[in-house]
């Protein structure tokens, strides 16, 4: 352990009467010089002001302190104020400590002045004691490669690696089929833009070519991965493919600074007989579809047979709510909308019949379900309690369906060609991956982030990124953006070849440490590992990817981890300090030093006023108060409101039908 | 935060979650990023949410540490309050104007401690609170704002009355606490300005009360007589001026030459600020005009003493009969460092014509100053003729009578409407039976042994309109005659009395003294001017709006700064006065009564001519302001505030940016429920829009609880109205025009935050039904189904049904009836609720490509900013070098903006790589 | 006598993003609430010690209240299962001093949490002075 400090300054702030209204600062300055440890206690009218920041750093280099604490407001407004203080004096930033006396003590207690001054002792001292107990902490620096791998050369993953390639990076695009472009290739048109797929990706795959850094793997597949965030080794397997002969498999072993999987996803295959399909040949699932309409550029024929009646059935495979695939694959309305348009483009005589449970053509796709109804497309809603039943009757397919659009009228409805819309699922070797990569997966079996909105790219894997669809499902727009939000974090990340994390972090006792385990178990981020030290199995810290939550000390059975800054020492004196008896007469009187009137609104506007005479020291509604001042409730619940906001009145209670609250003025 | 920087890899425009995480992603790269909110805190509309979909967290929880993450970014710079002006694309990147509005708060110096928030006392609609309840002018925006300072919400406006005042006094902020009774206070207020409001009280001529919004309904408020009162009830407790303190000083030793008006309040700011100050004046008494010209009735000397008291409490030495010769010696030979000259107009303009020199022909001036100083003339029986129309020719006049004059005329030659002297003056004059004489001239004074007796007259008649719009008289030919007369006073000017200075510094032809007119610097330096010395005659409370002018830049040149770069002055445009009158309502309110003495009484003497006001009638009188500004400038924040960190006299700044790329981060608007007029949203108080009822939700409620804003009831039975303003190419109304209509596109997160509030209130008020009416629910995104599924499960109501109209129940108790045509049945229905919320879609943020001046910014067919490759490259816009992130681009739940602005992140980063 | 002597004193383990700002707030808006409550802030509450807690016990606190993030940790989705680990835990040690579990309470608490800290803080104390009568 470090020394404890001995040389220290604090430093009490006013904060213009914030503070010393309420708290008597001038007299705990004198009483903290007795403290032992304190070199320095000063009473200052603003701390943060340029003024005193740069006698703190005279002091700090003059009187070479060892460490210091300000007591002032809230550490979320100065905390980096004073640590900058701290770092331009030459001191270690760690070993300072703020004390929060104004938001957790002056004013939630201004009603208490002496107990106000009470309290702020013992947050000071507990303070000091604190600091005492501070480490000099330092950085940790990590060298980091400046290599990607992306899993997965789909869209995502091959937009992914073209900005990197740009970015400087060494790129290892793999891909486990032998072929790039995942599912967008096989989309004739693309909904919004009507761009061809083939076209997007053929144009992708040739940048991703002339990129000299991007090294891509087709047939490839991921094995063994080891390593943290700066360097991953990852074997990767490379089948030969069928066309060359000769071509034997290998593996490769690739080192990257950071991973990003954009694995995709697969389409939901329905089972056997599910809406009939596969039993019926005229069931299909809506990416056949597409492919027969890729397939047949002047006619549309299934089976011999021209077809002019499409029934697009939705949600299969998705929303079931008693099924597994609880949620909505998001993409599959507007593709079937764009889809049932192009049929109507391309082969003209055809009808749509779309039997759907919400058509969710979010956003600006909303103009093509416009379209579609306006082209004479047929829609039919159903409930998840009546799904339409699918019939053959010789050569027939019948589909009988409750319209909830006409008051629930029984519908026949005979089809030429039944297209399931099939949504998206988590790929199936997605359990694969995210136990090789040890990425979380969710309920719905894709990649879970770690928060959807903090941190949507990351996963508690330091270094290891998700983009595009398989975190869930997502359009082609939305997969590239994912993507390339993860693309920015990896640039961040490894930019400087180097990076800089917080010295916050979990620290093992290897003394005292007899490795049961427990602590790996709740990590999160797989930050504890077992090692060995002194012919003795630890558990050793993994600094780069630890997060510093403190998760892992209190289950030690041994006591043998600690969160730097939160040691036992540092918080357990800070209770001490809290409880230190002082005798009040010892800092004076202990009332501040002048009790300023309390500031308060000195003139009400006129409606104030007004409803205050209402009152007139009863309970009133405000429909009560509204009536008897002949003014329009709404304005009344306006200035009531306003003055419960600036405490003229309070609330008291509610009215026998608890249906309004009563008002009484405040005191 | 102070801008030094001004070159940028990036500016991003627009601090919501889209803006603050772009910003961060490229500052994590190490680009140096500028990022630009038109608002007082970053935050944007999330910080407004109470929680978010799907998973119900706090929305502050959230934003909170992004926004502080952002705030003290080290490669961030942030400029709130701030708006793009104009961006020009050059060979460097881009050339950005950005204004930077004031938030009349000094940054640096603001702890966030809300007292002056708890002493203001006007309130206003609170917009963070989607304006359901009030908040302070002076306030802290929210409380989770970041930076968390305050602000005066000014509004850009002063009421016309401070707007209009010469002297940058506030007259709606003394009225407002006169109001209220705290005398002292706005005696505190006017002395921020202006040390002498004795004298003005009773000799201003008010040009505020000319503008005063009451004086368009019925007449204006008493504003001087209102100040007389509290400048006498002050003086009244305190006749000796406190002494006054200053605690720091500056080492610098100022002169101030005459000690009038101007110069008095320059000695008086300049001391305020710490310098050593000495006044030279010439007479035996010091205040000038207020001393020497005005006379007693309408100006008592011991008020101009008492005032004078004021400056001389702060330390000011004034050294009377001390004629200073040469300015040159006062800085060479007595060490000044600055000096002002405000000698004043102590030279009466003379009538160069046949007879003027004969016994009882005398200037004004030396009239006046005699009586002021005891040497009165006896002028018992006299016949006296004062030519002139100015003030000066009406004070001479009154006073001829009070020294006994049996008849008093007033030569002018216009009409009376062209007379310079304030109209009250001379119906006071009249009253008091002083005899005006209109449209004459005289051509001769003709005497009689040196002494004068008679006078030629010469009719006139008006011409056409001068170049000031007065018309000029023209002399009737061949209409001479003869008046006899005792006296004549010769008013008809008055003339600076600075022709010593001329060797000091620059001159102008009429004698005044040459000085910049924003700094009055002089050509000499060190040598400021000011009062009528530089502008010529003028009023009291021009000459002292002079001399606080001159202290500023003055103070200015102290400090060695250049006083040029300084702009002076508190005062914003007057407001608009239409929308003011129109809240009246018309209600008249008559003045309270003309309080003079008696004519005939008040001619025998001296003594004042007007009552002051009792204290019944001073808060009658204030009573009568109409509350004009939003902010009244009584400044009783300044008073509380310990860092000083208010100052009044911030003003916008433009600053020249360069960045080599931008993001647009503008996000969105929402649809104005006023669109749909059948939904009766500002018509029905208990119809809100969703960010109301996400507000009323949310923990920093601005309600004690969920209740309804119509009567305050605790709803328990509320609809949404899902896709109000989206999915409907049917809107067009006229009231919210080119807004809002036609949005043929959804919205894409009505139905979710819709779902979300659901369940909230579901929770906050378990008692309560709440039924959505919606066309398909489209809880698309992860997690979303499954939200919506368990919405279903707890019990909330969903109808597919399209609402046609919402109207008022007839039993008066502000429930609501909602006639839907219910989709499943087929049939149109009623039914009612006590609450209404209408989901309001997504607009898009109008204007953006108006920014960009020499380069063109695509929109695609929803006026959205257009991605030119949406699906392949989704940031670029149409301008190279310009990307788009959030919502700017088209509607987009949080967690899609936040995607959107890492992608556009990546494409900066690329983009800035390959320049 | 001052109030700090007759009302429970109190340690708040708080958080902090999440409740620490939330208990700012209390203050922020002048909203009183007893002045023998005194707060640590942490990470995240998943990372308090037992022992810290039994020391606050041992040096005359009378109760302890976690405020925990909930569902908004950015650490770790578990929080909440684990802070409440903790409790169990410490409460079984409390068991083996004599102590009161009771005297240890959890509850979440958010960034925007001023009145339900307060109101937490009064129940709290109330409990804690009925556990001495």
């Amino acid at each position: 352990m470090e020394k404890k400090k001995q040389r220290i300054g604090l430093y009490i702030c006013h904060c213009g009467g914030n503070i010393s209204d309420y708290v008597n600062v001038e007299e705990i300055g004198k009483l903290m010089q007795k403290e032992d440890g304190v070199l320095i206690s000063k009473d200052v009218m603003f701390t943060c002001a340029d003024s005193n920041q740069k006698d703190m750093i005279q002091d700090i280099r003059e009187k070479n302190l060892d460490a210091i604490v300000v007591a002032s407001c809230s550490p979320k407004l100065h905390l980096h104020t004073f640590q900058e203080v701290a770092k331009r004096a030459g001191l270690n930033p760690s070993n300072y400590v703020q004390v929060n006396i104004r938001e957790q003590c002056s004013w939630p207690h201004s009603d208490k002045p002496k107990d106000a001054t009470m309290k702020a002792v013992g947050l000071i001292q507990a303070g000091v004691k604190r600091v005492a107990y501070s480490e000099s902490l330092e950085n940790i620096e990590v060298e980091v490669k400046s290599t990607v791998l992306v899993v997965g050369a789909g869209i995502s993953g091959m937009r992914s690696s073209i900005e990197l390639a740009r970015l400087g990076y060494e790129v290892y695009l793999v891909e486990k089929e032998s072929v790039v472009g995942g599912h967008v290739a096989e989309l004739e048109q693309v909904f919004m833009s009507g761009q061809n797929g083939k076209k997007i990706i053929n144009d992708l795959y040739e940048q991703v070519k002339s990129y000299s850094n991007i090294t891509l793997f087709t047939n490839a597949v991921m094995e063994n991965v080891s390593g943290s965030i700066g360097n991953f080794s990852v074997d990767v397997r490379i089948k030969p493919r069928e066309e060359i002969s000769g071509q034997k498999e290998e593996t490769l072993t690739l080192h990257a600074g950071a991973v990003l999987v954009a694995t995709g996803f697969d389409p939901y295959q329905p089972k056997e007989g599910e809406y009939g399909y596969g039993t019926m040949p005229s069931v299909v699932t809506l990416p056949e579809f597409n492919e027969m309409i890729r397939n047949n550029p002047g006619k549309l024929v299934h089976n011999s047979r021209q077809i002019r009646k499409v029934s697009f059935i939705y949600c299969v495979g998705n929303r079931q709510n008693k099924g597994e695939n609880k949620y909505c694959s998001r993409h599959c309305c507007t593709s079937t909308i764009h889809t049932s348009i192009q049929i109507r483009e391309k082969y003209k005589d055809i009808t749509s019949f779309h039997l759907y449970r919400d058509i969710r053509t979010y956003g600006k796709q909303e103009v093509l379900f416009e379209k579609s109804s306006r082209q004479g497309d047929i829609y039919i809603r159903f409930d998840e309690k009546e799904p339409p039943q699918i019939e053959q009757q010789g050569k027939k397919t019948l589909i009988r369906v409750t319209d909830y659009l006409t008051e629930k009228r029984e519908l026949e409805l005979e089809a030429d060609l039944v297209v399931l819309v099939t949504g998206m699922e988590a790929r199936k070797d997605s359990t694969d991956i995210s136990a090789k990569f040890k990425i979380p997966i969710g309920n719905d079996k894709f990649f879970n982030e770690i928060h959807p909105k903090l941190k949507p790219v990351e996963t508690v894997i330091k270094g290891v990124f998700i983009g595009g669809s398989c975190q869930g499902p997502k359009n082609i727009t939305e997969s590239v953006q994912s993507s390339l939000a993860a693309t920015a974090k990896i640039n961040a990340l490894l930019g400087s070849g180097k990076i800089q994390l917080a010295p916050i972090i979990a620290r093992v006792n290897q003394d005292a440490c007899t490795w049961c385990g427990k602590c790996a178990e709740v990590c999160d981020y797989d930050s504890l590992v077992k090692t060995t030290a002194a012919n003795r199995e630890v558990a050793l810290v993994n600094r780069a990817t630890c997060a510093g939550c403190g998760i892992c000390a209190p289950v030690c059975p041994e006591n043998a981890i600690d969160l730097a800054q939160y040691t036992d020492s540092e918080i357990e004196s800070m209770i001490d300090g809290f409880m230190m008896e002082i005798d009040p007469g010892e800092i004076g009187k202990a009332e501040a030093a002048v009790e300023k009137e309390v500031l308060q609104m000195r003139e009400y506007p006129q409606m104030w006023k007004n409803i205050l005479s209402t009152l007139n020291g009863g309970k009133k509604t405000i429909p009560e108060m509204a009536e008897e001042l002949n003014e329009k409730k709404e304005l009344v619940t306006y200035h009531v409101m306003t003055m419960n906001r600036y405490g003229a009145v309070v609330p008291a209670g509610m009215d026998e039908d608890e249906e309004y609250y009563y008002y009484s003025i405040k005191n | 935060m102070p801008q030094k920087e001004i070159n940028f890899d990036t500016l991003v425009i627009g601090g919501g979650i889209a803006g603050q995480e772009t910003a961060l992603s490229i500052a994590e790269m190490k680009y140096n990023v500028l990022l630009v909110e038109k608002g007082l805190s970053i935050g944007g509309k999330m910080i407004q949410l109470s929680k978010v979909f799907p998973t119900l967290d706090c929305a502050a929880c959230i934003t909170t540490p992004k926004m502080s993450e952002t705030a003290r970014h080290e490669n961030i710079s942030l400029m709130l309050n701030s708006e793009i002006e104009g961006i020009r694309k050059d060979d460097g990147g881009f050339t950005i104007d950005v204004a930077k509005n004031p938030r009349y708060i000094n940054e640096e110096s603001c702890t966030g401690c809300g007292e002056c928030e708890v002493v203001c006392p006007e309130i206003r609609p609170d917009a963070y609170n989607a304006n359901l309840a009030g908040t302070k002018v002076a306030h802290i925006p929210f409380a989770l704002a970041n930076p968390k300072i305050s602000m005066i919400d000014r509004q850009d406006v002063s009421a016309p009355c401070i707007n209009e005042c010469p002297g940058g006094v506030k007259p709606y902020g003394y009225i407002s606490l006169v109001r209220n009774g705290q005398y002292e206070d706005a005696m505190r207020l006017h002395m921020e300005d202006i040390p002498i409001p004795g004298s003005l009280g009773r000799a201003c001529y008010a040009p505020c009360q000319n503008e005063c919004t009451r004086a368009s309904l019925d007449t204006s408020v008493d504003i001087r007589r209102i100040k007389r009162f509290f400048a006498e009830d002050y003086y009244g407790k305190y006749p000796k001026a406190p002494e006054v303190m200053i605690e720091h000083k500056s080492g610098k030793k100022v002169a101030v030459v005459g000690s009038g008006p101007a110069g008095l309040t320059a000695a008086y700011q300049l001391a305020l600020k710490g310098h050593e100050l000495t006044i030279f004046e010439a007479a035996p008494k010091a205040g000038g005009m207020l001393m020497l010209t005005l006379p007693e009735y309408r100006l008592p000397k011991h008020i101009v003493e008492r005032d004078i008291e004021n400056i001389t409490a702060l330390g000011v030495q004034i050294k009377v009969n001390h004629k200073v010769e040469s300015l040159t010696a006062l800085k060479e030979k007595e060490g000044f460092d600055a000096i002002f000259v405000s000698v004043g107009t102590h030279k009466a303009t003379k009538l160069n014509m046949e007879g003027a020199d004969l016994d009882g022909v005398i200037d004004c001036l030396d009239f006046l100053r005699n009586t002021n100083i005891g040497e009165k003339m006896d002028l018992t029986g006299k016949t006296v003729m004062v030519i002139g129309g100015g003030n000066t020719a009406i004070d001479s006049s009154r006073t001829a009578l009070r020294l006994g004059a049996e008849k008093v005329i007033v030569v002018y030659r216009r009409s009376r409407d062209e007379m310079p002297c304030f109209a009250p003056e001379i119906q006071e004059a009249e009253e008091e039976g002083v005899e005006l004489m209109i449209l004459r001239n005289p051509v001769r004074f003709i005497g009689e042994k040196g002494k004068l007796k008679q006078v030629e007259l010469i009719k006139m008649k008006l011409g056409n309109p001068d170049e000031q719009g007065r018309r000029s008289p023209i002399p009737i030919k061949g209409s001479e005659y003869i008046e006899k007369v005792d006296v004549v006073i010769e008013a008809i000017g008055l003339q600076p009395s600075a022709a010593d200075f001329a060797r000091d510094v620059e001159m102008s032809r009429q004698g005044t003294i040459l000085a910049d007119p924003k700094t009055l610097q002089t050509s000499v330096a060190h040598i400021f001017a000011g009062g009528d010395s530089v502008t010529g005659a003028s009023t009291i409370i021009e000459a002292a709006g002079q001399g606080r002018q001159a202290a500023f830049y003055i103070d200015k040149f102290l400090q060695e700064e250049n006083p040029g770069n300084y702009e002076f002055g508190d005062k914003l445009p007057a407001l608009d006065k239409a929308p003011v009158l129109a809240k009246s309502n018309n209600r008249k309110e008559t003045p309270v009564a003309e309080n003079l003495r008696d004519a005939r009484e008040r001619v025998k003497d001296f003594e004042d001519v007007e009552y002051t006001f009792t204290e019944e009638e001073v808060l009658q009188s204030a009573n009568r302001c109409l509350d004009c500004s939003n902010c009244r400038e009584c400044h009783q924040c300044v008073t509380v505030c310990t860092p000083k960190a208010i100052d009044f006299s911030q003003k916008k700044e433009h600053i020249q940016v360069k960045a080599k790329s931008i993001v647009l981060a503008t996000g969105y608007k929402l649809f104005p429920p006023s669109g749909k007029p059948d939904y009766g949203f500002g018509k029905y108080p208990n119809v809100i829009d969703s960010m109301q009822m996400d507000r009323l939700i949310a923990p920093t409620r601005p309600f004690n609880n969920v209740l309804r804003p119509g009567d305050g009831k605790v709803p328990d039975n509320i609809a949404y109205v899902l896709c109000t303003g989206s999915r409907d190419s049917a809107i067009e109304n006229s009231a919210c025009s080119t807004e809002c209509s036609n949005n043929p596109i959804c919205s894409q997160i009505c139905c979710m935050y819709s779902i979300k509030q659901a369940q909230l209130l579901m929770g906050a008020l378990p008692m309560a039904d709440i039924t959505i009416y919606y066309m398909d629910i489209r809880a698309f995104g992860k997690g979303y189904e499954e939200f919506y599924q368990e919405a279903k499960s707890m019990g909330v109501n969903f109808i597919k049904g399209k609402v046609a109209k919402i109207t008022e129940s007839p039993r008066q108790n502000g429930d609501l009836i909602l006639r839907y045509e219910d989709i499943v049945s087929g049939q149109i229905k009623e039914k009612k609720h006590d609450t209404v919320v209408l989901s309001v879609g997504v607009v898009p943020n109008r204007g953006i490509p108006d920014m960009f001046t020499n380069s063109s910014l695509e929109l695609d067919q929803f006026n959205f900013v257009k991605q030119v490759d949406e699906l392949v490259r989704p940031s670029l816009t149409s301008i190279d070098g310009v990307f788009v992130a959030g919502a700017s681009s088209g509607p987009k739940d949080i967690p899609d903006s936040i995607l959107s602005a890492g992608c556009a992140a990546t494409e900066v980063a690329g983009y800035l790589r390959e320049l | 006598m001052s109030d700090t002597k007759s009302s429970p004193r109190i340690l708040v383990f708080s958080t902090d993003t999440i409740s620490d700002p939330g208990i700012d707030q209390a203050g922020q808006r002048k909203i009183h609430y007893s002045p023998s409550v005194y707060v640590i802030s942490l990470p995240c509450s998943s990372g308090i010690k037992p022992r810290w807690i039994m020391h606050a016990f041992e040096q005359g606190f009378d109760g302890v209240f976690i405020a925990a993030d909930g569902i908004e940790c950015s650490y770790n989705h578990k929080c909440a299962e684990y802070t409440n680990n903790i409790i169990v835990e410490t409460q079984q040690m409390m068991k083996d001093k004599n102590i009161n579990p009771k005297r240890i309470r959890m509850a979440a608490l958010c960034s925007v949490c001023a009145e339900p800290f307060v109101n937490h803080m009064e129940n709290f104390s109330r409990i804690l002075v009925e556990l001495e009568n």
